[in-house]
């Protein structure tokens, strides 16, 4: 909790470059992924990025309710991002408000475009997604599991999405913004992606940056994703260790 | 821990994610894979299967997508004027038309179609017609089909299916011929086992659980057939 | 549900943009065209019609005196609101706002809380008590495609366009003055909207494009050279495409600031016509 301050701080990089948790500029906070932890989803995932922790489910391709909802030609991808009310420093009122529906469609997006739908016509594959503990991130965290999650149940995919922010902090880019940081740095960039074919299915933008800035955090967000990717891949192996 | 030891040492299979590229496009392809600027990738977690000529991969998870001809396990759910309504845990609901369950009907009959089959009732069935997002339609008209009512269910993944299965049937005849139990395996992932003694039944499960766990690795068969062997010979003791 | 696109629609508006013509025989960079109507609505604070080629957007400006939010005490409120009016379109349904609406409230949000367009911090009448809340309702009545960059110009529009009372404090209550001040505006934010067909990006996708699009993306610019909000709202795009896109927007965005001042420019002088006027009658 020590850097989660009320007040902006001074300094959000202190003069040896170091960032209030202790990362450099351009370090991930540590991530764990763990596949396949509920039993009655059809594929799920826990991930933990530095401190938010976030579990997704996947139920589907599974009929549709109400059935007017069907799509003729393929299924209906529904996301809920939904945060506990303990996830925050403040409590959160449970129940969606405007920023989670927002975000739950923007996941959607980002899942989207990596599973081949048109495979089960007229059914669903809804995706919760459970944050538990929010540190700044959740999205990226929260699209990084729920890709493992849609691979875990077995749905085709052309690709995993793989998701990280970068933003610009006391006038410089870093990578992996954390909550202080995304508060009250200058600026946040959270993408997705799929690595394979380097294609963006993610990508939002608030705060303030120029052309050059904006070029310099999509290629430090891109090396992360590849990085990441491997995290995604071997957590995926791992459930089939025996 | 002797346990734990044999374990590590089984051997696994080539495990494959989405989106991993399996092979140049030089081969026939088999499911589960698809093709990008020249190359074949895997769409699913799977094991690669691949010789000279093709490649596919088999999937580690999956939901029960029916198709013509398969036999499947399901549960009467609803009665409608024409049809029974039957869950066969799938995202597409089946349904068994009254001239698909009885050839002659009396008319008296058809007004009572829930009494000659009721909700809840757990058929061994065969998708007669299905295709792309369609209910399938079921039939009980065939050799081994119709209702059953003695057994126990076991739910397991679709994906695993194959396996319990084995190549030709090799595995599920072992588990037959071995413990004297019937055992229907539906291609939706219900399985009925029928034991006269309940040991068997739970070893069958156990056993079932086992290939479920272990259907990436190598040499199953061996040590299914093993484990039977030890657990029967306790059983008769 | 929305409706079944014809494939052969999608290959055709497809085969055009591949030679760079477009369905309404439009260049790829080119806008349809806007007509901007600031103060058209006499009861709110400030307001604006928007006509972009065939969508119809009216944004409207009200003021309120209330609380400041608990983490920002020294900063004026902002909230903004999209409704999707049925009669706007028949994909739309009467009801509370769905997740389209609310992506669209929130993008425009950015686009001016990002860019500190309205400076809020001068939005206070007495820090941590009293402050102006300032509402931006968009109200869809047409749509015809490209919504977000339809409303962005009607909520900047109606925010330069705005009037407010003066006001203070007087033995611990506000007093509010008939004198009327515009609001602190200090950027004029822009956005452009871009949409993919295979390899080609064209702005200002109209209502037939944007249902065959591979992919959709918003992208807000300051007016001192700064991307403030980028929302990507569907579809996928390549590295290449993206910084494309960046580039196509910082051009086209100066454009469409041009034409929110030219509006407003108008608007002021026709205002102060009318002050003269009614001097003269005096």
């Amino acid at each position: 909790m020590s850097y989660l301050l009320k007040e902006k701080p001074k300094k959000l990089i202190n003069e040896n470059g170091l960032r209030l948790d202790g990362r450099k500029r351009l370090e991930l906070r540590p991530i764990k992924l763990k596949v396949g932890t509920l039993k009655n989803a059809n594929g799920s995932a826990y991930i933990e990025w530095g401190r938010n922790k976030i579990i997704v489910a996947v139920y589907g391709p599974r009929e549709i309710h109400p059935k007017h909802m069907a799509l003729p030609t393929e299924a209906r991808l529904r996301c809920r991002y939904s945060m506990a009310a303990f996830s925050t420093p403040e409590r959160k009122r449970p129940g969606p408000d405007r920023r989670s529906i927002e975000l739950s469609k923007v996941i959607k997006e980002a899942l989207k475009p990596a599973l081949f739908l048109e495979r089960f016509p007229k059914t669903a594959i809804d995706v919760f997604i459970e944050v538990l503990e929010s540190e700044g991130g959740t999205r990226v965290a929260s699209i990084t599991a729920a890709s493992i999650a849609l691979a875990d149940a077995g749905i085709p995919m052309r690709d995993l999405v793989a998701a990280c922010a970068a933003g610009k902090v006391d006038g410089q880019i870093v990578l992996d913004l954390n909550s202080a940081e995304d508060m009250y740095g200058e600026a946040d960039l959270p993408i997705a992606m799929m690595p394979r074919k380097k294609e963006i299915t993610l990508i939002q933008m608030d705060g303030k940056m120029s052309i050059d800035e904006f070029n310099e955090s999509l290629k430090i967000c891109i090396d992360a994703c590849d990085k990441i990717y491997e995290v995604q891949r071997k957590a995926l192996i791992e459930k089939f260790k025996v | 821990m002797k346990n734990k030891k044999r374990k590590t040492e089984m051997e696994i299979r080539e495990i494959v994610t989405p989106g991993q590229k399996i092979s140049p496009r030089n081969k026939r392809m088999g499911d589960n894979v698809f093709v990008e600027e020249g190359n074949i990738y895997s769409e699913r977690m799977g094991l690669v299967e691949v010789n000279e000529k093709r490649v596919e991969v088999i999937p580690l998870s999956s939901v029960y997508i029916p198709s013509q001809g398969d036999i499947i396990v399901g549960v009467v759910q609803d009665v409608t004027p024409t049809s029974w309504v039957v869950n066969i845990f799938s995202p597409y609901t089946a349904y068994l038309p009254v001239s698909r369950a009885f050839q002659n009907l009396r008319e008296s009959e058809k007004l009572e179609l829930n009494k000659k089959i009721r909700v809840g009732e757990v058929l061994v069935a065969q998708v007669e017609i299905a295709g792309y997002g369609i209910n399938p339609i079921l039939t009980l008209i065939g050799k081994r089909l119709g209702r059953k009512r003695k057994g126990r269910l076991i739910f397991v993944n679709p994906a695993k299916v194959p396996r319990i299965i084995g190549k030709k049937g090799s595995m599920i005849n072992i588990l037959m011929k071995e413990t004297g139990c019937e055992v229907i395996i539906g291609k939706n992932g219900v399985i009925i086992v029928n034991c006269e003694d309940e040991e068997k039944e739970a070893l069958i499960h156990e056993i079932i659980r086992k290939i479920e766990r272990e259907s990436h690795t190598k040499g199953l068969t061996n040590r299914v057939e093993k484990l039977l062997d030890e657990k029967l010979r306790k059983c008769k003791k | 549900m929305s409706e079944v696109v014809p494939p052969l629609q999608k290959n055709y508006i497809a085969n055009l943009v591949k030679k760079g013509k477009r369905i309404d025989s439009r260049k790829l960079d080119e806008y349809r065209e806007i007509k901007i109507t600031p103060s058209f609505i006499g009861n709110a604070e400030g307001s604006a019609l928007v006509e972009l080629g065939g969508t119809k957007v009216l944004v409207g400006i009200k003021l309120e005196i209330g609380e400041p939010f608990k983490d920002t005490p020294d900063k004026g409120v902002l909230i903004t609101n999209a409704e999707l009016v049925p009669l706007a379109s028949p994909e739309f349904e009467p009801g509370p706002p769905d997740e389209n609406a609310i992506e669209l409230a929130r993008v425009v949000d950015r686009g001016i809380r990002e860019s500190e367009a309205l400076n809020l911090e001068k939005m206070v009448i007495k820090e941590g008590e009293h402050v102006w809340l300032t509402f931006i309702d968009i109200h869809i009545l047409d749509h015809d495609g490209n919504l977000f960059d339809a409303s962005t110009i009607g909520a900047v529009t109606a925010l330069l366009t705005a009037k407010k009372p003066k006001a203070y404090m007087e033995n611990g209550e506000v007093k509010i003055v008939d004198e009327w001040e515009p609001l602190p505006m200090e950027w004029i934010p822009a956005s452009v909207t871009i949409g993919r067909i295979n390899e080609k990006l064209m702005v200002d996708p109209n209502f037939e494009e944007e249902n065959v699009l591979d992919a959709k993306i918003c992208i807000v610019f300051d007016d001192g050279n700064k991307i403030c909000a980028i929302q990507k709202v569907f579809g996928v795009l390549s590295i290449e495409q993206m910084k494309e896109a960046v580039k196509l927007s910082e051009k086209k965005s100066s454009e469409i600031r041009q034409m929110i001042m030219e509006a407003v420019k108008g608007e002021v002088e026709k205002h102060e016509k009318r002050k003269g006027k009614k001097q003269k009658n005096r």
